[in-house]
């Protein structure tokens, strides 16, 4: 396996690694697989889940690319001076110029973990070259709309921790003991009164609110959702999008979770799940992406 | 312009960046910056960014890597190990001198690293100079930290019951594996038995409040004649996860102040 370093972009400002199975470095039958970068975590991904996965796919024949977003990891902050989210849509669209530059291939798939998921729907709605992606735990709405859920999300995520537990001896024995964040379970059962008392309704959202659904009402490419059962945006995936992915024509995207883990997968069996999961729907998909 | 690089020998390599001096202050020095390992590597790695981009636009060469299997460079994370680490930063420093061409070579390390970096230090005659961010005085009481921070965070978490890796065999700690031979190796690690011989130029810091050991090691390097500046700065923890505190916190005034001394002692020559 080969791994090496690139500088580029316009002002070769973005750092990446490129990494390719040995001899296959010219396979030009398979899109590559761009990684984009976990809230502002660096290229190497929560836990170093971005290297374990690049040498995976690059082993079975794909080229992978990890790079920094301007102004994370070690990429240099873009003087342009353009909202975050278009900077981060110009700096993927780099990444994939480089790729059509140095490596003749012109389709790629995206894989973004939490804000990096969002990432992906945001440049597979704006670059044709786009031919699939893979969300994990993303959250697919805008910021000001997630803020004014937070407190249904928060509730409805602690709701399923505490029905979870319920009959966990060891944590009634914390409850008991005074170990228990007091203040936490005082949250959930404040906002579920409040919820009952009040008759509240969780706030009514439509389909053009969630960019994973935009992008699925208009373009048909193979998606991949990937939720871990202790993220929030599985909470939210079940409050906004769950119900509306029923109603669209055309394919569906594949949702997949994966239990007992966390938003960033930080236990290695989970994470390994989480490796099995995208690559066993790389293979079933590698079909429909296979240039003859 | 930085110049990311794969160094060092097939199949060890290792990933690390070169920041070029960003003007020319006929400062004839450059730093090898010794990450600690796992999650408290991805936690750091935002400060040391700051600290390497400070020091490069004073003036210094700088070399940011990462371990044998740790970050880009090659291996897997089981695969790292305290002597292939030491062996790493000889590596780095060869890289940057030969790179550079500077005269003057400083290691700055953080935690794991800055106990590493004392330990590579000892086995060269070319190091001028260390900067030691809370080492790891005791690799024992390391391990017990690590699985304390480890068992908080669980707590709370949809992964508490995912408990069969928390055995002896097969143990990991918040999101790496922490293999029986590292394990071994950290528990040798005792900077208050060992003979060591400060550089030069050797400034210890302290950024926590309660920190026993710190102190220990000071009393230690006394009691050897072993003549180093220390500073307290306190700071939060920025290498622990789930101390509540945000991911993007940088000590700036930690930053500032290694910056500062490093200056000084340019001066000074």
């Amino acid at each position: 396996m080969l791994e090496n370093s690139i500088i580029f972009g316009n002002h070769k400002s973005l750092v990446g690694i490129c990494t390719n199975a040995e001899g296959q470095d010219k396979d030009i039958s398979l899109p590559a697989i761009i990684l984009l970068n976990a809230g502002i975590l660096h290229r190497v991904g929560p836990n170093r889940f971005h290297v374990k996965l690049a040498r995976k796919m690059a082993e079975y024949g794909f080229t992978v690319l990890r790079f920094d977003q301007s102004g994370k990891g070690d990429s240099e902050t873009s003087k342009k001076g353009i909202e975050f989210e278009e900077q981060t849509v110009c700096d993927t669209r780099a990444a994939m110029d480089y790729l059509s530059f140095v490596k003749n291939i012109d389709r790629f798939i995206l894989i973004g973990i939490c804000s990096g998921a969002d990432y992906t729907v945001n440049v597979a709605y704006r670059d044709e070259r786009v031919v699939g992606i893979i969300g994990i735990n993303g959250y697919y709405l805008d910021n000001a709309i997630l803020e004014s859920m937070s407190s249904d999300i928060t509730a409805s995520i602690q709701g399923r921790y505490y029905r979870k537990n319920l009959f966990n001896i060891k944590s009634w024995m914390r409850f008991i003991s005074g170990k228990s964040n007091i203040c936490k379970i005082w949250h959930y059962v404040k906002t579920k009164i409040e919820h009952i008392l009040k008759k509240e309704k969780q706030k009514v959202l439509f389909e053009s609110d969630s960019t994973i659904l935009k992008l699925l009402k208009n373009y048909n490419m193979p998606v991949l959702l990937v939720y871990s059962e202790g993220s929030s945006a599985w909470d939210t995936f079940q409050m906004v999008i769950a119900d509306q992915i029923n109603n669209l024509s055309g394919d569906k995207p594949v949702i997949k979770t994966i239990d007992k883990t966390d938003h960033v997968f930080a236990l290695l069996e989970s994470q390994s799940n989480l490796l099995d999961t995208v690559y066993q729907w790389v293979m079933n998909e590698e079909r429909s992406w296979i240039i003859s | 312009m930085i110049e990311p690089l794969y160094f060092g020998k097939e199949p060890k390599l290792l990933f690390g960046i070169y920041y070029p001096p960003r003007h020319n202050n006929n400062i004839d020095a450059a730093i090898v910056f010794c990450s600690p390992i796992g999650q408290e590597y991805m936690r750091s790695h935002r400060t040391f960014l700051h600290l390497v981009k400070t020091l490069a636009l004073n003036g210094l060469h700088v070399l940011k890597f990462d371990y044998y299997g740790c970050g880009d460079s090659a291996g897997k994370c089981e695969e790292g190990n305290i002597d292939q680490w030491i062996l790493d930063i000889l590596e780095a420093i060869d890289e940057l001198k030969e790179g550079s061409g500077a005269k003057q070579l400083y290691l700055i390390g953080l935690r794991l690293g800055a106990t590493l970096a004392l330990l590579a230090s000892n086995r060269r005659s070319d190091v001028d100079g260390i900067v030691l961010w809370e080492p790891i005085v005791s690799g024992i009481n390391y391990i017990d930290e690590l699985r304390k921070t480890h068992h908080q965070w669980l707590n709370g978490s949809f992964s508490k019951n995912m408990s069969k890796h928390n055995n002896e065999d097969e143990e990991e700690i918040l999101g790496f594996p922490l293999t029986n031979a590292l394990k071994s190796q950290l528990r040798a690690i005792d900077l208050l038995t060992g003979v060591y011989v400060l550089p030069a130029n050797t400034l210890l810091i302290e950024s926590s409040t309660n920190k026993k050991d710190i102190d220990c090691f000071r009393q230690y390097l006394n009691e050897q004649n072993e003549a180093c500046e220390y500073v307290n700065i306190p700071a939060p923890q920025i290498w622990v996860k789930g101390n509540g505190e945000s991911k993007a916190i940088v000590p700036l005034r930690i930053v500032q102040y290694i910056s500062e001394w490093l200056t000084s002692k340019q001066r000074a020559c």
